[in-house]
């Protein structure tokens, strides 16, 4: 309970942080669902054009469409925490942080994440969900977990990512790769050569819209497995990581 | 003459600088070459090749004709693109850094221009080797023709400036917003979806006010019709392609002089 306590603060400390440029952040939102309808006419017209991609008609891909949007909002908040993190270690200030009373993982997803990303996310959930009528509602809770599954992936591989940058003194632009790899969501996976589908056993994020958006229109979950697998991967990766980053670390006590 | 010569080498050292930034980030350089073109690319890639499968045709394009046009034009948008401009300018608004700039005895905006364009030369080069590897898989009569070569460096080069020109009116809003998240992102949307990264303009259905605005409008000339240009070996498109790039040019120095008058007083510093 304490440790909710504690995370649900600096969540909040986020929200006013990232709140305080409240133009920008609003503007900001408008363009993004201002990008989601343009891409929607966009593949409606490639889909008229074809007639059908895979399994999907337009109606469904609607869907799909709206969970890639969905995975990226809500992941874009936890993008940056990791990287803040790094960027204070080679200033020198991660001692200072660390004897904070909360754990390292911790400090390193809540401390500088940015809420107001992930709750308008769920805003917008709740607001296209309302429209949309065909839907079958038995498969709303096993469509929930694969999400949250895909989200979990998607964000321990941006952390993942972040550790590599840490120990062997890189600067990949983390945000970045996750952006382009994040544009393959869009994509039926069924469509995909094999090779592709075999690099989604390491990349959680090409499957995470795909799976729950199937479940949830076509009453089939083809590939829930490589996304399960995936995300476990990752987890373990970072896992793994982690241990050789504590001993990476070196400092003077802030 | 002393002056001319003066500025030549200024200009060569604002080059100089921004292609040594772009070597020394080499991480970023090499995201850039790979990730952000194969993966757009194997996007489309899959698209069309499932649309086109049957070895149908989409208008005049068949699939090699249409992948073709997106591997261009996606190695021009790359060429084009201006983010890192937008988020530094923002970040010298929000901490106070532009009075000492301001002080230095050139133009910054000459500086920034400079900048942007030596930063742009490796993927200058990336583009014209992909032009070249098409030039030789599918030869034209009018590849052979020196002044259409021209027309392709000139228009590039062209491009270049006024993606400028619109990126520094962008940027130039940060002195109101404070913040660069949402006006990068808003060029990356425009210069995506009306500079035909994702489907050729004249694809597009017949309602009048969309295709007019798909096929007149400033991205299209730096991206789309620039591609379509180089692979149909097009002298005519070119041409027609430089006079509107050096009009929308003109017409987006005006509003940029007009625009810098009130830089000073919109900026709160003290003096950096």
């Amino acid at each position: 309970m304490k440790y909710l306590r504690k995370i649900r603060l600096l969540l909040s400390a986020g929200f006013y942080e990232q709140i305080s440029f409240w133009g920008d952040f609003f503007l900001e939102m408008i363009l993004s669902v201002l990008s989601f309808l343009l891409s929607v006419v966009l593949y409606s017209y490639i889909l008229f054009l074809a007639g059908n991609l895979g399994n999907w008609d337009i109606q469904n891909y609607g869907v799909l469409l709206f969970f890639a949007f969905f995975i990226k909002l809500f992941s874009q908040s936890f993008r940056n925490s990791l990287a803040y993190l790094i960027s204070n270690y080679r200033q020198g200030n991660l001692e200072a942080i660390l004897t904070r009373p909360i754990t390292f993982s911790a400090i390193s997803f809540f401390r500088w994440c940015q809420p107001a990303y992930f709750i308008t996310a769920i805003v917008f959930a709740i607001v296209y969900f309302g429209f949309i009528t065909n839907l079958n509602l038995t498969n709303i809770p096993l469509s929930i977990v694969y999400t949250l599954i895909g989200i979990i992936g998607t964000i321990f591989l941006d952390a993942t990512l972040n550790l590599l940058n840490l120990i062997y003194q890189r600067e990949l632009p983390v945000d970045y790769i996750q952006f382009q790899l994040g544009r393959l969501q869009i994509l039926p996976f069924e469509l995909f050569s094999k090779n592709v589908k075999a690099i989604a056993f390491g990349i959680p994020i090409i499957l995470s819209a795909y799976v729950p958006a199937q479940i949830l229109t076509q009453n089939r979950n083809d590939y829930g497995y490589i996304l399960i697998i995936a995300s476990i991967l990752v987890i373990i990766l970072y896992s793994f990581l982690l241990k050789k980053t504590k001993k990476v670390i070196k400092g003077f006590g802030g | 003459m002393k002056n001319i010569i003066k500025k030549i080498r200024r200009c060569i050292a604002f080059c100089s600088a921004g292609f040594h930034q772009v070597i020394s980030d080499r991480n970023m350089l090499i995201t850039d070459l790979f990730v952000a073109t194969i993966v757009p690319f194997l996007i489309h890639f899959t698209i069309w090749s499932y649309v086109l499968s049957d070895g149908g045709s989409i208008q005049h394009f068949t699939l090699p004709g249409i992948l073709s046009y997106i591997g261009l034009s996606i190695i021009i948008s790359r060429l084009n693109n201006p983010y890192d401009l937008i988020y530094h300018f923002s970040f010298d608004v929000r901490y106070g850094n532009l009075d000492p700039k301001w002080t230095r005895p050139f133009s910054l905006f000459n500086f920034k221009l400079g900048e942007f364009v030596g930063g742009s030369i490796i993927y200058f080069f990336a583009a014209i080797c992909i032009v070249l590897i098409y030039v030789f898989m599918f030869p034209q009569p009018s590849y052979y023709n020196p002044f259409f070569w021209i027309l392709v460096i000139l228009n590039l080069i062209m491009a270049q400036v006024l993606v400028f020109s619109m990126a520094w009116i962008f940027a130039w809003f940060s002195l109101v917003f404070k913040a660069p998240n949402f006006l990068s992102s808003l060029f990356a949307l425009l210069s995506t979806f009306l500079g035909g990264e994702f489907l050729p303009a004249s694809l597009w259905p017949d309602i009048p006010f969309l295709k007019t605005l798909m096929l007149y409008n400033p991205f299209h000339f730096v991206i789309g019709s620039n591609a379509i240009g180089i692979i149909e070996g097009n002298i005519d498109g070119l041409m027609k392609n430089t006079t509107m790039l050096v009009g929308y040019i003109v017409v987006f120095q005006c509003i940029v002089t007009l625009l810098r008058k009130y830089e000073r007083r919109l900026y709160k510093g003290a003096g950096g």
